[in-house]
């Protein structure tokens, strides 16, 4: 009976069913929390991007709700206080070694200078190319220069020891990364191009418009 | 019929399913980088291997021969899904570091090894038994390699620096060849202390 051809069947059907109802209990009662997971991890991340202090006594989506404003186009960040905009973090992806490197990349207000950058998510080699969600390599960063007045890029990863004053050394055994790392740059500075001259036709005063 | 401490004793270190039969290796190198890594991966050993094994025991009588390992695959599968997504749930930064190894226990050899040799064909207490033991075995050797890296590759332990920062961590611990390094005295210590019969010529 056991070794038969009708039971093999009802029996790998019961049991596959049994299976799955039982994952899908689980899975059910899990992901609301690993949803919020997500997102709180997403909120943090933006908020260090955008140089945006968490206070102590406050929750990350509390500073989050108060002080970031999405931006007319999606993957704009913009951070406001006190009526002035302090920051504007871009997301943006590109190629790793392993797979996709996302990033937040955010510049001062004018469009051309790096406040900080926050992967987001990666797959790089843990200890070599994964170093990039470092604080260390976050810093490297901090106060360069993205694009020059043209609106050209100029910041970029260089090979790690052989950085030049305006680029940021990067990561010895991974230069992939940093590859991966160039891209997000490159894209970033497209769009802050793209919204310079947005605000240059808006008949924004503050900005030069470097019109070509 | 060995009872719970037999077994410990057994798989712990004498019959170790790491050292001793060089299973679930691959785990064994890759997360043991970090202690509580470690912990965390052999928690999920010892819960997927009692689980997997009570399971396949219980419906060792009902399983027809010719699908039992689909069926051993199917249970072990469950189990570790449902691992991954309360540590998803609850643990996020721990499952975030363990990446893909937590879903790789699938296909970790202890586990399957276990449900095939032993829970296929004995009642579901001893077979609770013997999955605790293999897998208490396969989470002492994970313990005791990821202490060596963690300590002397990165001079921490459990993410808290302990070794004086004069110290100059040993890179090489930290990356692939230090797990082979680790795991390799492990299994030379094992086999000098308690000589297996397969391990003579």
């Amino acid at each position: 009976m056991r070794e038969s051809e009708s039971w093999t069947i009802a029996y790998s059907a019961i049991l596959s069913f049994v299976c799955a109802a039982s994952l899908t209990v689980v899975s059910s009662v899990a992901k609301p929390h690993f949803e919020a997971n997500k997102e709180r991890e997403r909120k943090g991340l933006t908020l260090r991007a955008l140089g945006i202090p968490i206070p102590a006594g406050k929750t990350i989506e509390e500073v989050y709700a108060e002080s970031v404003k999405t931006g007319k186009e999606e993957g704009i960040f913009e951070y406001w206080k006190d009526g002035r905009l302090q920051s504007v973090a871009f997301d943006e992806d590109g190629q790793g070694l392993w797979g996709v490197i996302v990033a937040y990349v955010a510049l001062e207000p004018d469009l051309a200078h790096v406040r900080s950058i926050a992967v987001y998510r990666q797959e790089e080699t843990p200890g070599l190319g994964a170093e990039i969600a470092t604080d260390e390599f976050r810093r490297r960063f901090a106060g360069k220069r993205l694009v020059d007045d043209a609106g050209a890029l100029i910041l970029r990863v260089a090979k790690a020891g052989s950085a030049a004053p305006d680029e940021v050394d990067g990561i010895s055994g991974a230069t992939l990364t940093g590859e991966g790392v160039n891209q997000i740059l490159a894209k970033v500075a497209e769009r802050a191009r793209a919204l310079r001259r947005a605000r240059g036709e808006g008949g924004g005063a503050d900005s030069p418009s470097p019109r070509g | 019929m060995p009872g719970l401490s037999a077994n410990v004793k057994t798989f712990f270190w004498k019959n170790n399913p790491v050292t001793c039969q060089i299973l679930g290796l691959c785990s064994a190198l890759a997360v043991t980088t970090q202690v509580r890594n470690a912990l965390v991966m052999s928690l999920a050993l010892i819960f997927v291997t009692m689980g997997s094994n009570l399971t396949v025991s219980l419906v060792r009588n009902l399983t027809p021969g010719r699908i039992r390992m689909i069926v051993e695959v199917l249970l072990i599968a469950t189990f570790v899904i449902i691992f991954d997504q309360i540590l998803k749930a609850r643990f996020y930064d721990i499952s975030k570091e363990l990446g893909p190894y937590v879903g790789l226990i699938i296909t970790n050899c202890i586990v399957m090894g276990r449900a095939e040799a032993f829970a296929i064909q004995n009642r579901p207490i001893p077979s609770i038994f013997d999955g605790f033991g293999n897998a208490f075995g396969y989470g002492f050797v994970l313990m005791a390699v990821a202490t060596f890296r963690e300590v002397l590759g990165s001079g921490r332990f459990w993410k808290v620096q302990i070794l004086p920062t004069a110290y100059e961590p040993c890179l090489t611990l930290v990356l692939a060849p230090g797990a082979f390094i680790g795991l390799g005295l492990l299994v030379w210590i094992g086999k000098a202390i308690a000589p297996t019969s397969e391990g003579g010529n």
